[in-house]
């Protein structure tokens, strides 16, 4: 697969497009927000990130449902029930901050993978170069202990350590020896990290911040493109502000296709 | 000058075990040390008494002097991954080390390109394979020049391929003046490469000189070839590969050598795979892939590192799902796994309590495991390692171990991956052994391994594993057309037949 434009970018543009993207997303009212949500809701769909809807759908339903009941404010009641009054504006409200969460979690979920986690500790990193380090391996003992807890399952299963659990105080100590058991293989492995840390010179007192990302002319276009564009989501004409945050939002839908990584 | 001097070195583990014993000896810049040895010798912790930042804790006696840098690559390819992009892996010892920027982006490319892994640079190292990580982790090692290089079993997990590339690169970064030391079972071609050789055997350590060599007395691990002349009785000097043909062409006439004798396994299928497709994301591993495994067949799934091995078999075990195409246990055969890192098939402290766990949750009596001590004799020496824990046995006894349950519990078909990872040449011909008198019991087994040795000896048929499909031979198919066995490497010149020195019977007439 070819390579995206945004695998190409300089981190750094690509979190000025991120926080433009950002900041329209809290600016917008619900017609806005609703055209945020389709636009990323195709480029999710094209990167196969779709599911993330699935743990913010819960969420956005029970502000949906939570506003009407707690928020009692505007003139348009629609119906009372159990005293309240359900008012059009308290359930426009609960629409916009539903949309509001799905729009951020898409947002977050989808072009945080474009970024990449890689691009994301480097512009961390040049601020804050040790601390980027200890993020990078504290993803990595995710990794290890994630993949501890299933490898020790897995045998445990093949060895049909769980067949004949059908009470739940046997479940919970098959569980607890499970748990045990991994959790002592992981602890070795972070031992065997902070080894490899100082035999691979992790403590020596001069080294070099790798900065392996170039500025170049595809960078300015792309942060003047973005950025003119942006201006125009501020505009209080719908046919300004809803054509700006489109083109802002089908940007990713243009450059983001293609291979993440760089 | 020397790069590196020890002199007196002893050194006692804290449970009194002493391992070391007034070791001494010198290396200059540019020669190379082996040091072979049984499993559990003493050989890693060597490398880490030298690399002092990593050295093991216990009561260390003597001295260790070098002047200059030293890198180290663990065994285990996991120790030595420390990040989760790969590239970050490869470029952090060279950031440490303070080398500038551009030169650090140079040298990688240029190392990538050296070890034909340009392709690795943008992957997770979480999705790598043990090969591939240990490709990845030497790569790293050659970003700097140190002036010395502690190697701890490099080639246990690389491909054939990737094995010669590594060798050829160990050649190059000697001739520019690093000193190394490599511990290591896979002797051939190390030893002829070799400069000095430490032996470790029954608590003694000795150096000996290429040269001197043949005063030593037991030569542990070594290589086939020499195994061979030492059977026939021929002089061994130089011990090189070059005089073992010669003397081998003076006696061609009045030796026979058998081939291997197998037995074909019985024709009743156990475990059938169909059609099998996987990928990791957007990276296709299995393509529509057919096998089949009988009853008492030992067959072997090769190919290269990353071809997806392993995966075949979580998939069997139905650790993940394929994305089509499915896999069948006939008649209530069993299925028992075996994973690369055998840390993960324990649970409990000891063997004894692991074994009464598994058993009781199995709902089995705990008299099975005195039935299978009788039924199998060659079970016989784990009765005295039952109060040990797991994870302090010999990679060898360990195996062992790990199949000894297997079989508590009753299963026929076992998928081992990598069960000769570690092992010296004694366990490793131990473990074939017991692999082929299980298989006569009924036992079937789906084995991923890289040695061409161990399969040789071992195999009933071989799965060749590349671009997602297999292609299946049998062992007089396979080798030596598609594949050498470490001997047959050595001694092709002399255009004797392939075979294997403890097995085939050498005959000598008058």
């Amino acid at each position: 697969m070819k390579s995206s434009l945004f695998s190409k970018l300089h981190p750094l543009s690509f979190l000025i497009f991120f926080l433009e993207a950002l900041i329209t997303c809290f600016y917008s009212e619900s017609a806005g927000l609703l055209v945020i949500f389709i636009c990323l809701f195709i480029y999710a769909i094209i990167k196969k990130k779709a599911k993330t809807l699935l743990w913010g759908l819960p969420l956005a339903a029970f502000m949906l449902i939570l506003n009407p009941i707690f928020y009692h404010g505007g003139e348009t009641v629609l119906f009372s029930f159990w005293g309240i009054n359900y008012t059009l504006e308290a359930i426009e409200n609960g629409i916009y901050s539903a949309l509001l969460i799905l729009c951020t979690m898409l947002l977050f979920s989808v072009l945080g993978s474009t970024l990449g986690e890689e691009k994301f500790l480097y512009v961390f990193g040049r601020f804050f170069p040790k601390l980027a380090l200890m993020i990078s391996m504290i993803f990595k003992h995710f990794d290890l202990l994630s993949d501890a807890y299933k490898k020790t399952k897995n045998m445990a299963k093949m060895n049909g350590c769980y067949q004949n659990d059908t009470k739940l105080l046997e479940k919970i100590k098959t569980a607890a020896v499970i748990f045990e058991a991994f959790t002592g293989a992981a602890l070795e492995g972070s031992i065997d990290t902070a080894l490899s840390l100082s035999a691979k010179g992790y403590y020596s007192k001069h080294k070099t911040h790798i900065k392996s990302y170039r500025f170049a002319a595809r960078d300015f276009l792309f942060i003047a493109l973005c950025s003119a564009v942006f201006v125009f989501v501020f505009f209080r004409q719908p046919w300004v502000f809803l054509p700006a945050t489109a083109v802002l939002f089908l940007i990713p839908i243009f450059f983001g296709r293609g291979e993440a990584t760089v | 000058m020397n790069v590196l001097d020890v002199k007196d070195f002893s050194f006692t583990y804290p449970d009194r075990h002493q391992v070391i014993h007034n070791l001494s000896f010198s290396l200059a810049k540019g020669e190379m040390m082996l040091i072979c040895g049984k499993n559990g010798c003493g050989k890693s912790t060597l490398l880490r008494c030298i690399k002092k930042e990593v050295a093991p804790k216990g009561k260390a006696q003597g001295e260790i002097r070098y002047a200059g840098t030293s890198q180290i690559l663990f065994q285990d390819c996991d120790k030595n991954i420390i990040f989760r992009s790969a590239y970050e892996d490869l470029i952090f010892p060279a950031c440490n080390s303070g080398m500038p920027e551009e030169e650090i982006n140079k040298k990688a490319e240029e190392v990538l390109a050296l070890f034909g892994i340009t392709h690795l640079k943008g992957r997770n190292t979480g999705t790598l394979s043990g090969g591939e990580k240990q490709i990845l982790s030497l790569a790293a090692l050659f970003m700097l020049e140190p002036d010395l290089l502690l190697l701890d079993e490099p080639l246990a997990q690389l491909d054939e391929p990737a094995k010669e590339v590594f060798l050829q690169k160990l050649a190059l970064i000697q001739s520019s003046g690093t000193a190394i030391i490599i511990a290591e079972h896979h002797t051939d071609t190390v030893l002829e490469k070799a400069q000095k050789v430490l032996i470790f055997s029954d608590g003694t350590n000795e150096v000996f000189d290429k040269k001197a060599l043949k005063d030593a007395t037991v030569l542990p691990n070594f290589p086939e070839y020499i195994r061979l002349e030492q059977r026939l009785q021929l002089p061994v000097r130089d011990f090189t590969a070059a005089e073992a043909c010669e003397n081998l062409r003076a006696v061609k006439e009045n030796i026979i050598i058998c081939p291997l004798q197998r037995t074909v396994p019985q024709e009743q299928i156990v475990l059938a795979g169909e059609n099998i497709c996987f990928s990791y994301g957007e990276n296709k591993v299995l393509n529509g892939l057919n096998f089949e495994l009988h009853k008492g067949e030992i067959a072997f799934l090769c190919g290269a590192n990353g071809a997806g091995k392993s995966t075949l078999l979580e998939l069997i075990c139905a650790f993940h799902k394929p994305s089509s195409g499915s896999v069948h246990v006939h008649n209530n055969h069993r299925l028992g796994y075996l994973a690369q890192n055998p840390v993960f098939s324990f649970l409990k402290d000891t063997l004894l309590e692991d074994y009464r766990f598994v058993l009781k949750k199995n709902k089995l009596p705990e008299s099975v495991i005195r039935d299978a001590f009788a039924r199998y004799p060659l079970f016989a020496d784990l009765e005295a390692l039952l109060g040990k824990n797991p994870l302090d046995l010999s990679g060898g006894e360990r195996a062992k171990a790990a199949i000894f349950k297997l079989i508590l519990l009753g299963r026929d078909i076992m998928l081992l991956d990598e069960p000769e990872k570690h092992l010296d040449k004694n366990s490793m011909e131990a473990l074939s052994n017991m692999l082929l008198k299980l298989s006569k019991s009924g036992f079937s087994f789906l084995i991923v391994s890289h040695s061409p040795d161990f399969i040789y000896r071992t195999a009933h048929a071989v799965h060749h594993l590349s671009d997602g499909s297999i292609t299946s031979f049998t062992p007089e198919q396979y080798f030596p057309q598609q594949c050498e066995t470490s001997l047959y490497k050595a001694i092709k010149p002399t255009a004797l037949p392939l075979s294997d020195v403890t097995e085939a019977e050498v005959k000598t007439h008058g």
